[in-house]
């Protein structure tokens, strides 16, 4: 038995496999399969890595390496800072099963001197890391994906139902950037349903209340405000520059005009939409091979038949559902996790509390997206009313 | 046993059927266009939507001449704007 911390050290190197700087480098130039561990504490892993490293601190390795590297016989090499935290952790992971564990010697203080490739993870600020702390903790995120998110600029249409459920969560997720179009203002009817406007603001623009509440929430959050309604004259220059457009407009003119828009951008548009106690949401991704919403429904409805919220009443918290759900969707593109719906349409029945789910297809007709598209240029459909 | 399909309604489709889900009698296995047809003679109310609301059949979004036959899904889904 070792006695001292010398001979535990002098062990253990005998035991384990070491493998050299300059034969990672050539594994990185060649491409070879590996599994590349920083086992240094995460303060260090911020300042730089090897590219292509995963960070499992050599405290939380036990604990984290299982659900990190699943196949037990993969190839995988430590680094620390010099060699040796690295080499416990390859007697660590032998002991656990690994079969194929090299540490490198030295470690990433030399391969910094030596002025090999690194890469560094997105600062956050000591304050970022403590609100964003529960994304953080969640592998799909992390701090690479909360970078992302911060980095994000998403376009709301609409501070209404929809988008007043939508801005907050987006806002409260860190989505750097957030547009908002409205040209209204806040009336008492408003309030049964777009939480993110106040008593206190009645009378205000949308625009206006919405960006108070997204700064009262995080002022991470730049808020870009377009107090105008979007048409044909305007519509490019107001997608411009947003990653992700958020559909939560009232009225059926604006929904084509938005949809024709993202075709012709090359933008995703997650759609949501909602009638009385039912509601429906989609993401139309059409430059990635989804249908878009004139493969669904070629032409609006003539005007007469398209009942408003106004006119036709609508459950309060049907759009919390809604525009959360859409919200979602947003986050999910711009982290690129899960599926998101493309070519599906949620449907949601409040009163029957019910989902469901329809499969669409892109249609090689489709007047807008079709492979011989008859509408090349933006369409102001008349004869809607301003619905609010 | 009457040969029917079942029907599904959403949104303002619901309102005017006055039920979400009907077993709708099929004389003949057609196709969704034929189908939305004899709908919309049933309930004449839904003759002006009849441009605008989709069929899908036994949950994929149907194209017109997509043949429709007894023991389906249909769903009616008019398109809604509201936000």
């Amino acid at each position: 038995m070792p006695t001292t911390y010398t001979d535990l050290i002098a062990d253990i190197r005998k035991s384990i496999a070491t493998v050299t700087l300059e034969e990672i480098k050539r594994r990185l130039d060649e491409k070879t399969p590996m599994i590349l561990v920083d086992v240094r504490e995460k303060e260090e892993f911020r300042d730089g890595y090897i590219p292509g490293a995963i960070s499992v601190p050599r405290g939380f390795l036990e604990m984290q390496i299982e659900g990190k590297v699943t196949d037990k016989n993969a190839p995988i090499v430590l680094y620390c800072a010099g060699g040796t935290r690295s080499a416990l952790a390859a007697k660590t992971l032998s002991d656990l099963g690994y079969t194929h564990v090299e540490s490198a010697n030295p470690g990433f203080v030399r391969w910094k001197d030596l002025g090999l490739p690194m890469e560094k993870p997105p600062q956050l600020t000591e304050a970022q890391r403590d609100r964003y702390s529960r994304h953080l903790l969640l592998p799909e995120v992390g701090e690479i994906g909360q970078a992302k998110l911060l980095a994000s600029k998403v376009l709301l249409l609409g501070a209404g139902g929809l988008g007043s459920p939508a801005a907050l969560y987006l806002a409260a997720a860190g989505v750097g950037t957030l547009g908002l179009v409205d040209a209204d203002t806040v009336d008492a009817s408003n309030l049964q349903r777009q939480i993110i406007h106040a008593t206190s603001r009645l009378g205000t623009y949308k625009v206006d209340s919405a960006e108070k509440a997204i700064n009262d929430l995080n002022p991470d959050v730049k808020v870009i405000k377009f107090q105008e309604r979007v048409d044909s004259s305007n519509v490019d220059r107001i997608f411009a520059g947003f990653d992700v457009i958020v559909d939560g407009c009232d009225n059926f003119p604006t929904r084509y005009l938005v949809n024709d828009a993202s075709v012709f951008l090359k933008k995703p548009v997650v759609h949501g939409s909602i009638f009385r106690f039912d509601g429906q949401v989609t993401t139309f991704s059409p430059h990635t091979g989804g249908p878009c919403y004139r493969c669904l429904y070629p032409e609006p409805p003539p005007p007469h038949l398209a009942p408003s919220c106004q006119e036709a009443g609508v459950l309060g918290i049907l759009p919390g559902v809604v525009g959360v759900i859409q919200a979602t969707e947003a986050i999910k593109l711009i982290l690129g996790k899960g599926n998101p719906l493309i070519g599906r349409l949620l449907t949601y029945d409040s009163l029957r509390m019910k989902f469901g789910e329809l499969k669409l297809r892109r249609d090689k007709t489709c007047p807008v997206c079709g492979d011989n598209p008859t509408i090349t240029s933006y369409i102001d459909y008349e004869g809607f009313c301003s619905i609010g | 046993m009457e040969h029917t399909v079942k029907m599904l309604a959403f949104a303002g489709a619901r309102d005017v059927l006055g039920a979400g889900e009907i077993a709708f009698p099929l004389a003949a296995p057609c196709t969704a266009a034929e189908l939305l047809a004899a709908v919309c003679a049933r309930w004449p109310a839904l003759e002006p939507y009849r441009r605008s609301i989709r069929v899908a059949v036994n949950g994929t979004y149907a194209a017109w001449e997509d043949p429709v036959a007894w023991g389906d899904e249909v769903a009616l889904i008019p398109p809604v704007a509201g936000g």
